[in-house]
């Protein structure tokens, strides 16, 4: 066999082929490395936005109830207000610490702290661990919280709240002594002889500045045209001197029916009651207050700014509603 | 030895013991890598994906072997024998030894031959070896990347 430069020449074209056959992979297999970082990356990111959110969601669940919760108990006196406000403290720290912890446990940190997401992942960690809070933080907070509104309240000069509790499961007939009929709704004035100056009384009373003969007010929420309401006033129903207002309400439920069976008359507590709210029935006024609460906080079907800002006027309602119930003595 | 050494880098990763020749064989395919490289660094699979590794080709140790550049060192012996041959017995060695064999020429000129000869082949030798390392070389360049890709992964690069 003689020297053969074609094998020689051969056997070293064929390592550098091996060479760029080498170099060629070893890009190919950077390029899938890089994939796959930016692959764990947009996963990890997902898994912290998701608990994120989760503890988000978490923290303002009953959030409208503890709002709802606040109003209410500036409005209870010191004790109340204490109260109110470290019950709300309460339950908004528990939910607060709840939805601290969803930020550690729904994040797979033993993974992420592996690869090469760690400087992140440690960060993040350590960020969320500054956000946890244990039960003795919640209580405490809670305890501040009530002090300070049994202060404030204090402060503002409220009364001491004695029989709050009982009050607040009394039926509406116990409540009259508390909240006489004669102080709420519009009484007529002093003067006339008769509610043909009804215009003075509309006036005076409302404050609607409007003539007898156009005058449209709203009472309890509904727009009832005086005159009308008045003069079909059953001939020697007519109110006398001083009487309340709210009396007309008889005789006016029944103009409606006579006159337009279709409207079903006028319930005179529309008028007693300005706030257009009835305090009547055998509901407790805990349990009105639950149901102003679960209103205020439910939300669910109603959508925009205008539902939300029907939900703050009752919320801010509520307040006069409870005034009204109790006297104005809480 | 550098080819021990690279099968034991292997072994300490998590393969089994292993010769040469089994670094082209199917338990080196790229899922192999990728698996065995992930619980190496304490990742799972799902973090390692095989196309990060890419395996050893048949070629690449062929690259790597004695055998393959064999033919050549015999090839380019075998073409300077003759010369060899010639050099030691023909008539340049004659002249050299001025008629009689064992004279201080005759040495001088035996040894001269057997440099050129010795020479070629170490020449040979040489690039032949060379050739053998830069094929050892690729497969061992392979590995290191492999070890480099599932570090990307761990704590970045």
């Amino acid at each position: 066999m003689g020297y053969s430069p074609y094998q020689t020449a051969g056997s070293q074209s064929t390592l550098y082929d091996l060479f760029q056959q080498s170099k060629f992979g070893q890009q190919k297999a950077s390029s899938s490395t890089q994939k796959q970082k930016q692959k764990l990356k947009e996963e990890y990111e997902a898994e912290i936005k998701a608990a994120q959110e989760a503890a988000l969601a978490k923290q303002k669940k009953h959030g409208g109830f503890f709002k709802g919760l606040n109003i209410l108990g500036s409005f209870l006196g010191p004790l109340g207000a204490g109260l109110t406000k470290g019950i709300s403290a309460l339950g908004q720290g528990n939910q607060q610490r709840k939805g601290a912890k969803l930020l550690l446990s729904g994040v797979d940190s033993d993974r992420w702290d592996k690869l090469f997401t760690r400087n992140a992942s440690r960060a993040y960690k350590e960020d969320a661990e500054s956000k946890q809070m244990s039960k003795g933080d919640v209580f405490g907070g809670a305890g501040i919280a009530g002090l300070t509104g049994w202060g404030m309240s204090k402060m503002m000069g409220g009364k001491k709240d004695e029989g709050l509790g009982k009050k607040m499961f009394e039926k509406p007939e116990n409540l009259e002594s508390i909240a006489p009929k004669d102080n709420i709704g519009i009484k007529a004035p002093a003067y006339g002889e008769k509610l043909g100056d009804t215009s003075s009384v509309w006036k005076d009373s409302i404050g609607v500045d409007s003539g007898f003969d156009t005058s449209i007010v709203n009472a309890g929420g509904r727009r009832i045209q005086a005159p009308d309401l008045l003069s079909q006033t059953a001939p020697g129903a007519m109110p006398q001197v001083g009487q309340n207002i709210q009396n007309l309400g008889s005789s006016m439920r029944n103009i409606g029916s006579s006159a337009n069976p279709a409207m079903g008359g006028i319930n005179p507590d529309l008028i007693s009651n300005p706030i257009g709210r009835l305090v009547e029935g055998k509901a407790t006024p805990f349990k009105r207050l639950i149901e102003e609460l679960t209103d205020f906080t439910d939300l669910k079907g109603q959508k925009g700014f205008g539902a939300a800002m029907d939900k703050t006027q009752q919320a801010l309602m509520l307040p006069m509603l409870l005034e009204q119930m109790f006297g104005g003595q809480y | 030895m550098y080819q021990q050494s690279i099968l034991q880098s292997l072994m300490d990763v998590g393969f089994g013991q292993m010769d040469w020749s089994q670094l082209g064989g199917p338990g080196m395919s790229s899922e192999n890598i990728a698996s065995q490289f992930a619980g190496h660094y304490g990742l799972t699979d799902a973090d390692v994906v095989p196309g990060m590794f890419q395996s050893i080709t048949p070629e690449m140790l062929q690259g790597a072997s004695y055998k393959t550049y064999a033919p050549q060192i015999q090839a380019q012996g075998q073409s300077m024998l003759p010369d060899l041959y010639k050099g030691l017995g023909g008539q340049a060695a004659t002249k050299a030894a001025g008629g009689f064999a064992g004279s201080g020429g005759f040495g001088q000129q035996q040894a001269g031959i057997r440099d050129v000869y010795g020479k070629g082949m170490t020449d040979t030798l040489s690039s032949v070896r060379q050739q053998q390392s830069q094929g050892i070389g690729n497969i061992s360049d392979l590995i290191s990347q492999w070890h480099e890709m599932a570090q990307n992964i761990t704590v970045g690069a």
